[in-house]
């Protein structure tokens, strides 16, 4: 009887090592578009952004908790976030659908082309539970001008962390943070540029 | 650390497992993120201000089961004033929202579900009925439909936050659908 306990103990263990983990689980970095800092002083000049149709499906996985995985598409989901922070600054912003269609560029006098590149970093401190306590979002701007030279450059940083009590409604949580701090920095930089 | 510190720690271990794979607790719609495809085309086409009224939806429609979990609105307390704010935030981006303006975007959902009960995939549908008038004067009125497509798995920790996500897609597509209508732009120009 004990041995059969054991053995039974053994195969639900071994199940459920093989179930729960390895998995990829999808969380949002989108921050709340609404907590953004608002640009004082605004620039007459209209802009656009160029994120290329490989980077908008980028999947990306990182590492959450329990040996689990997160997944999410980071320029996808951001994109609203920079979109609104260029037209809290700009005149007008427009998403390029290519980096050498001159004629758009001229008929919308877009002076600036920005060009984000992310990398992000994920980890989590529990055994049991899988969304990230720790969440790290770099964002680079590379920003070109109408001769095509590089006009400005920055590299702002995001870190978030979430605790089991607060990520238990939300469980992007730790991401949305760091997203809301990088683009609440991207603000600043935009502001102390001459651009 | 005593034999009892350690039971307890294991207990409340189990728990917290329990929580979150296996509960039916409700949980909400993470909140709307603008499409900025959706917002592109909407600056494309019209330079007129618009407002956006009330969105109705019926009580039996603002509660979703996601494998017994329910599934509420983060907006309000239902699926109308989530879509209302959908349509303020692109609106408000595409720079042509005024609280004051006399052409007003309103409407009512119709149906809604999200199904996560296949293990390879899960699917949703939405359906809503937009109007647009000015001084009472109905200038629009069409049923608007979308549907989506998601991964979904066997296991509920994985397909319960999938369906969840979805929703925020869902809303996106529904609202790419409502643009792309040539009548409704022609009624908001």
């Amino acid at each position: 009887m004990e041995y059969i306990l054991k053995l039974l103990t053994n195969m639900f263990f071994l199940f459920s090592v093989l179930v729960l983990s390895g998995c990829a689980h999808q969380i949002s970095l989108n921050p709340d578009t609404e907590k953004l800092q608002l640009s004082e002083n605004k620039s007459i000049s209209v802009v656009g952004y160029y994120i290329s149709e490989d980077d908008i499906k980028k999947q990306v996985k990182t590492p959450g908790g329990g040996g689990d995985n997160v997944s999410y598409k980071p320029y996808k989901d951001t994109e609203a976030a920079l979109y609104t922070v260029l037209s809290n600054k700009f005149e007008n912003v427009y998403k390029l659908e290519s980096l050498t269609d001159n004629t758009f560029l001229q008929d919308n006098k877009i002076e600036y082309v920005f060009i984000p590149t992310i990398t992000t970093e994920s980890s989590s401190d529990s055994l049991f539970t899988w969304p990230p306590t720790v969440f790290t979002f770099t964002l680079n701007c590379k920003t070109l001008n109408n001769n095509g030279d590089i006009a400005w450059n920055t590299e702002v940083k995001g870190f978030g962390k979430a605790e089991f009590d607060e990520f238990k409604n939300d469980f992007s949580l730790s991401a949305k943070r760091a997203t809301e701090e990088a683009f609440n920095k991207l603000v600043v930089e935009l502001e102390q540029s001459k651009l | 650390m005593s034999k009892e510190r350690i039971k307890m720690k294991y207990r409340s271990s189990i728990g917290l497992i329990g929580v979150l794979f296996l509960s039916a607790c409700t949980i909400q719609v993470p909140p709307y993120s603008a499409d900025i495809g959706n917002v592109s085309k909407l600056k494309q086409e019209t330079a007129s201000p618009l407002s956006v009224g009330t969105i109705k939806s019926e009580k039996k429609l603002n509660k979703i089961s996601l494998r017994g979990s329910p599934l509420i609105s983060s907006v309000g307390n239902s699926y109308g004033k989530y879509i209302e704010n959908a349509l303020l935030q692109e609106l408000k981006l595409a720079k042509l929202w005024s609280g004051v303006a006399k052409k007003q975007v309103t409407g009512k959902v119709i149906d809604q579900d999200i199904d996560v009960t296949g293990f390879s995939e899960g699917s949703s549908f939405i359906k809503v009925n937009f109007i647009v008038s000015e001084e009472n004067i109905i200038l629009f009125e069409k049923e608007i439909m979308a549907e989506h497509t998601f991964d979904s798995s066997f296991m509920g920790a994985i397909a319960i936050p999938n369906g969840q996500k979805s929703y925020v897609e869902l809303v996106q597509k529904l609202l790419t659908n409502l643009y792309a209508d040539e009548e409704f732009i022609a009624s908001i120009k």
